[in-house]
């Protein structure tokens, strides 16, 4: 289910579906919060491409010639969760970075074994804590 | 969708347009109608079902649920939940199931009016098939005449079987000739059966075989060339088994039917060898399952006598058993040890592969221990991952860790042997690499016990400040170890000025004591660490009670050092140690202890209490799980659901 409209605001001009160089994933279907990590990522210089669901993300993940830096995804999603659409798509990509973020999991002691090497984030979080996240798994600096 | 997921943090609700049948033999079939989806629940298993009307989440619901005592058994209740999800009667938000539309079926019959003419077709139908001698069809004109009465007897039964279910209410889906079905005729989805009343859905089971059975029973009487094809579509459609319709009719006995959360589990932890073993009991003590088989053999009987009638030598005869007896004798007897032998090495297939994961890990480490702790890897980058990992250190700044990891030295211990460095007053705090240490402590006796046993990504050396008032921990060896050792003085002053005194407490007190007892040897290490920050140390004196029989209960304790005495009405019970726990029944029944329990001999307990831990129950389901089988067990009686009389009120 693309979503053609998101698609296109999230996609920086000059290539076919945006990044040329490094750049970030961000997953959420809740389209409020995904726009302003994307204003938050850009305005730290990060090259930020959007997918409202693993639809759109697998889309986008295959149109790309190089894959994300990082992936920020969202871990409630309607039809398939942000822990099926990362484990999809590190059967495809081998060692990706990848943020879970979620704002339901607060008392929740668990985390599947094979993503236990992934960092979570609790929603809500506040500019700062997003940024140093990013930072700490990209390996500090700005991506493009 | 991930199964933790959907029973700890999403958000259900019931579907807008769930249809209820009434209730048949103890159980009400729920329909999404727009989806054309069913599940059949019982009474109980509708109540939980309905605290989704608002969108709710699995905790909340077992929260609501066990605060007004109608908590299903909890492995019941997830599997509801999941089943549910799967037949679209509970959604995800956002989740729109794809819509089967019904067909705009215009004709009617009422059951009542055709229930007399089927049963009698169907009875004088079966009578003339059996007393008339059918043949095999011998010319093409049989074969074909032959198969064009099966496909116009099974199309007009079926087309009589849609018109009830119209007239009934239901609604008919996908009428159609079928050119794939065996042979092609006209169908029709009768899924909507399951919404109808007993009388009217015996009528719909009925309709095919008593056209059938009629058909058979004309044709053997007129041309018994032409019997053969209907005679075997009415043997086929009586069937036992395989979705035979009119044998799931059959209910005897005051034994309700099955929901479809009790059987065919997708709940993994449901799907346990024992789980079957007590589904297999339960249907050999129901009455119901008897006279299906009884049915069966009927059925059987009929068929062999369809079959020696169509034959020269008829099983009847001594000359049939003469020439095949053995024959047959071997292939029941045959067929029935392989049926048994596949099943237990199936099942021998799956217990040996879950107890063979069970142990895995367990010999691993325990290999390592004992012969591999040189193979393990301990430059800097990999004393970094581990401080990382540690509870502890893993709260300080990495470049903090960064320095530690290049300053830490390897110090290694054989068996028995004393760790004079992280005892008394410790020079050194070590992390654990490889092996088992004992933590024990001097008692105003002069006597020395094991308080606690510490293992691989423990800390140890920071026990006097993690527990002031009970200082003077000695430290040994029970197997070989190897430590990561950091001079304490470059430690002190940084867990002093940044580490909570809780998270020091968690980190080297309680979760390594909990990880060892019994109640959370199976649980997540995550849900471990939760458990660890919800509870608090509580210390009390020889005799002060801890728990008191018939008061409301507000904590949940397990016992962390020292013993407690177990009493009822002024008699003393039992004694209870390091590891133990109680509280948790009155907490999940919502009722007042039966029992009252009083400190011993300098006792320490870890308590939670009730609200939280109600919260971390209800969001974890192996959890939930694990205290639901320990509290059954001490019942001797299931948990939950409960019963009148099961729980005191408080």
């Amino acid at each position: 289910m693309t979503n053609n409209n998101n698609t296109s605001s999230s996609i920086p001009e000059g290539s076919p579906t945006g990044a040329a160089g490094p750049w970030i994933l961000v997953v959420d279907d809740e389209p409020s919060i995904r726009r302003l990590m994307e204003f938050l990522l850009r305005s730290q210089g990060w090259t930020v491409l959007s997918a409202d669901g693993a639809a759109q993300a697998m889309e986008i993940l295959a149109a790309e010639s190089t894959p994300p830096s990082l992936i920020i995804c969202d871990v409630l999603m309607p039809h398939v969760d942000g822990l099926e659409l990362v484990r999809r798509m590190c059967a495809r990509l081998k060692g990706l970075n990848v943020i879970f973020v979620s704002g339901h999991l607060t008392d929740v002691s668990w985390w599947p074994e094979d993503l236990k090497d992934h960092r979570f984030l609790p929603k809500p979080f506040e500019n700062a804590q997003l940024i140093s996240a990013v930072k700490e798994s990209i390996g500090g600096g700005n991506a493009t | 969708m991930d199964i933790n997921l959907i029973l700890s943090a999403q958000t259900l609700s019931l579907a807008p347009n769930v249809r209820r049948s009434e209730l048949k033999d103890g159980i009400i079939v729920l329909k999404n109608i727009s989806a054309r989806t069913y599940l059949r629940v019982t009474p109980d298993q509708w109540q939980i079902l309905r605290k989704f009307e608002k969108p709710n989440m699995v905790p909340n619901m077992l929260g609501d649920a066990i605060r007004d005592r109608e908590c299903l058994a909890l492995g019941e209740s997830y599997e509801l939940i999941l089943k549910a999800l799967k037949a679209n009667i509970l959604l995800e938000p956002g989740v729109e199931p794809e819509t089967i539309q019904a067909h705009d079926w215009q004709s009617k019959v009422r059951a009542s009016v055709l229930e007399r003419p089927l049963v009698i077709l169907f009875v004088a139908g079966l009578v003339m098939a059996l007393g008339f001698h059918p043949k095999l069809p011998s010319t093409v004109l049989d074969w074909t005449l032959g198969l064009v009465l099966l496909c116009a007897s099974l199309s007009f039964g079926e087309f009589l079987a849609a018109c009830m279910i119209r007239d009934a209410g239901g609604e008919v889906y996908r009428p159609r000739w079928n050119w794939f079905a065996l042979p092609p005729h006209f169908t029709v989805d009768m899924h909507d059966t399951a919404m109808l009343r007993r009388k009217e859905q015996t009528m719909v089971a009925l309709a095919v075989p008593a056209v059938l059975a009629a058909s058979a029973g004309i044709a053997a009487w007129h041309e018994p060339g032409l019997a053969f094809f209907s005679l075997v579509g009415l043997v086929l459609s009586l069937r036992p088994i395989f979705g035979g319709r009119l044998a799931a009719l059959i209910h005897v006995g005051s034994k309700r039917m099955p929901s479809d959360a009790e059987h065919d589990f997708i709940f993994p932890p449901n799907r346990h060898p024992k789980a079957r073993v007590k589904l297999m009991m339960t249907a050999i003590t129901n009455a119901t399952s008897w006279a299906r088989i009884g049915y069966g053999v009927l059925w059987t009987l009929a068929l062999l006598y369809w079959v020696g009638r169509l034959t020269t030598t008829p099983p009847w005869t001594l000359l049939f058993w003469k020439q095949n007896g053995l024959l047959i004798a071997i292939a029941i007897g045959g067929s029935l040890a392989l049926m048994g032998l596949s099943y237990f090495l199936w099942e021998m297939y799956h217990w040996s592969r879950g107890f063979a994961r069970g142990r895995r890990n367990t010999m691993r480490l325990w290999k390592t221990r004992w012969f591999g702790a040189g193979s393990i890897p301990l430059d800097e980058s990999s004393r970094v991952k581990m401080l990382t990992a540690s509870p502890l250190f893993g709260t300080m700044p990495p470049p903090k860790r960064q320095e530690f990891a290049r300053t830490m030295t390897v110090r290694r211990y054989s068996p028995w042997a004393a760790i004079p460095e992280a005892s008394d007053e410790p020079t050194h705090v070590a992390i654990i690499v490889s092996g088992k240490i004992s933590l024990r402590r001097k008692l105003p006796t002069g006597r020395t016990v094991q308080v606690q046993v510490l293992s691989e990504g423990d800390v140890v050396g920071l026990h006097d400040l993690a527990d002031p008032k009970h200082p003077g921990y000695r430290l040994r060896s029970l197997t070989p170890v190897t430590l990561l050792m950091i001079e304490r003085s470059a430690v002190q002053a940084l867990i002093q000025n940044t580490v909570p005194q809780t998270t020091l407490v968690d980190a080297i007190l309680k979760r390594p004591f909990l990880r060892r007892i019994s109640l959370c040897r199976n649980w997540h290490l995550q849900a471990v660490h939760r458990f660890a920050r919800l509870s608090s140390i509580a210390d009390y004196k020889q005799d002060d009670p801890i728990l008191s029989e018939g008061q409301t209960v507000e904590d949940f304790f397990v016992i962390f050092e020292g013993d407690a005495k177990v009493s009822r009405d002024g008699r003393g019970l039992a004694t209870i140690y390091g590891g133990d726990f109680f509280g948790e029944i009155g907490l999940m029944q919502n009722s007042s202890p039966n029992a009252s329990v009083t400190a011993h001999h300098r006792t320490r307990c870890l308590r939670i209490p009730r609200v939280e831990l109600l919260r971390f129950v209800t969001h974890n389901y192996t959890v939930a799980l694990e205290i639901e089988r320990v509290s059954s067990e001490r019942l001797g009686r299931p948990l939950f659901p409960l019963k009148v009389g099961d729980f005191r009120i408080q």
